[in-house]
């Protein structure tokens, strides 16, 4: 099936938004989110003769965007092996963080890949479990799992850390 | 249901999803006072962070930039099109090139030929060799165009008094004058001209010439006079019926 450049346009408008969305969330920083929502788009429109069912133009996009993220990750594995300590301490841009943004960035950073990609799409009411499954290559089984597991470590992390932990200020390395 | 696999169940459950809440999880939290209270809290804290995750806006110029970037792979596209449709032309073109050679060429050589006769018949050259010995005439001929001293049946009775070698159509050919006919001469070209089979009849602003071919040589019998003279003198000679 051939997508043309009419439709892909229309999938532009409708999901650069929510796939930002996705990618901040998975990454933690509006320039890498900006980036990888970008490379996704430019992957998707290269491959768009991969896809065989219009109907799950979403989710193909999300895992194109998953798959981006991890070849970032990939490609930054120096970085890969921050401390938990270290990623708080340098969120981007936090200052300017309202505090529940910031929060829910302390908390998600508790949360190990696995639950924590699911658990973000799942804050997207407009992407079902299917979605969820197709997007990130897991059976919905997988999915529930995971989330049920996620859920439950992110809501223990707000309630602990009452909304906000306040971390010292480190000294310049 | 124990509270632990209520807890465990619950939690993947979103407002309006599929698949909802089961029969067993909804009856326990209907009877246990401690599950519902922590289902509660679950759905406000699930709305709480469903609210922070879709306050963050995306870039206003994000989708801009992308469409950008689309237009510059599009028209890295149409360029990668256009040089492919290029290298696909290059042999369709040496197709066309050859098949037109070969239409061509016969065309050509024939125009050439009615181009070089026709100078023949107003200017026909000195003899270079003067004898009415037939068999000389031919072995020697058959020197200059490297071939067989034969001529064909239909050439059987006539007779010359001189030959010429020279260039015709860029080919080489003799011409050999006729011993009882002042008027007429054959010329023998090396390779088949023109591209019909039999004899073909040419016009020039002196004369007359008829044209025929074999596998190997080319031969035209020349003529100062009408074109119902040559006939006649052809017939005579036994060249045509």
């Amino acid at each position: 099936m051939s997508v043309d450049d009419e439709t892909f346009d229309g999938w532009v408008r409708e999901y650069t938004r929510p796939l930002f969305g996705i990618a901040y969330w998975w990454t933690g920083s509006r320039a890498e989110a900006e980036e990888l929502t970008q490379e996704a788009f430019f992957q998707a429109y290269r491959s768009r003769g991969s896809l065989r069912d219009l109907a799950v133009a979403k989710s193909w996009l999300i895992g194109i965007l998953r798959h981006c993220h991890a070849q970032t990750r990939r490609k930054n594995q120096p970085h890969a092996h921050i401390s938990l300590d270290e990623m708080l301490h340098d969120l981007p841009g936090k200052e300017s963080m309202p505090d529940e943004v910031l929060a829910l960035h302390q908390s998600l950073a508790r949360l190990e890949e696995h639950h924590r990609l699911p658990l973000i799409l799942f804050y997207f009411e407009d992407v079902s479990y299917k979605d969820i499954s197709v997007a990130l290559d897991i059976p919905i089984g997988t999915v529930m799992s995971r989330l049920a597991r996620g859920k439950q470590i992110l809501h223990r992390a707000l309630s602990q850390q009452n909304n906000l932990v306040v971390l010292p200020k480190r000294e310049a390395r | 249901m124990n509270c632990e696999l209520c807890q465990t169940e619950m939690h993947p459950w979103r407002a309006g999803s599929e698949p909802g809440l089961s029969p067993e999880v909804l009856a326990h939290l209907s009877s246990c006072a401690v599950c519902a209270s922590r289902y509660g809290r679950m759905v406000d804290v699930d709305e709480r962070v469903r609210r922070t995750i879709r306050s963050v806006a995306a870039p206003t110029d994000l989708e801009g930039r992308i469409f950008r970037g689309l237009e510059h792979e599009r028209r890295q596209k149409g360029e990668e099109r256009s040089w492919w449709k290029l290298w696909l032309a290059v042999p369709l073109v040496a197709c066309l090139m050859l098949a037109a050679g070969l239409v061509g060429r016969p065309y050509l050589a024939e125009r050439q030929l009615q181009r070089d006769l026709s100078v023949l018949i107003s200017q026909p050259p000195e003899s270079q060799m003067v004898t009415t010995d037939r068999a000389r005439i031919l072995d020697w001929s058959a020197g200059e165009l490297h071939g067989s001293s034969q001529l064909p049946p239909e050439l059987g009775r006539v007779q010359f008094r001189g030959a010429t070698s020279l260039e015709i159509a860029h080919r080489r050919a003799v011409l050999l004058k006729m011993k009882n006919e002042q008027r007429a001469s054959l010329l023998v070209v090396e390779g088949a001209l023109g591209r019909k089979k039999g004899f073909t009849f040419l016009s020039a602003a002196q004369g007359n010439a008829s044209v025929w071919s074999d596998r190997d040589r080319t031969y035209v019998l020349l003529f100062r006079g009408d074109r119902q003279a040559m006939q006649t003198y052809m017939v005579k000679m036994g060249i045509v019926a």
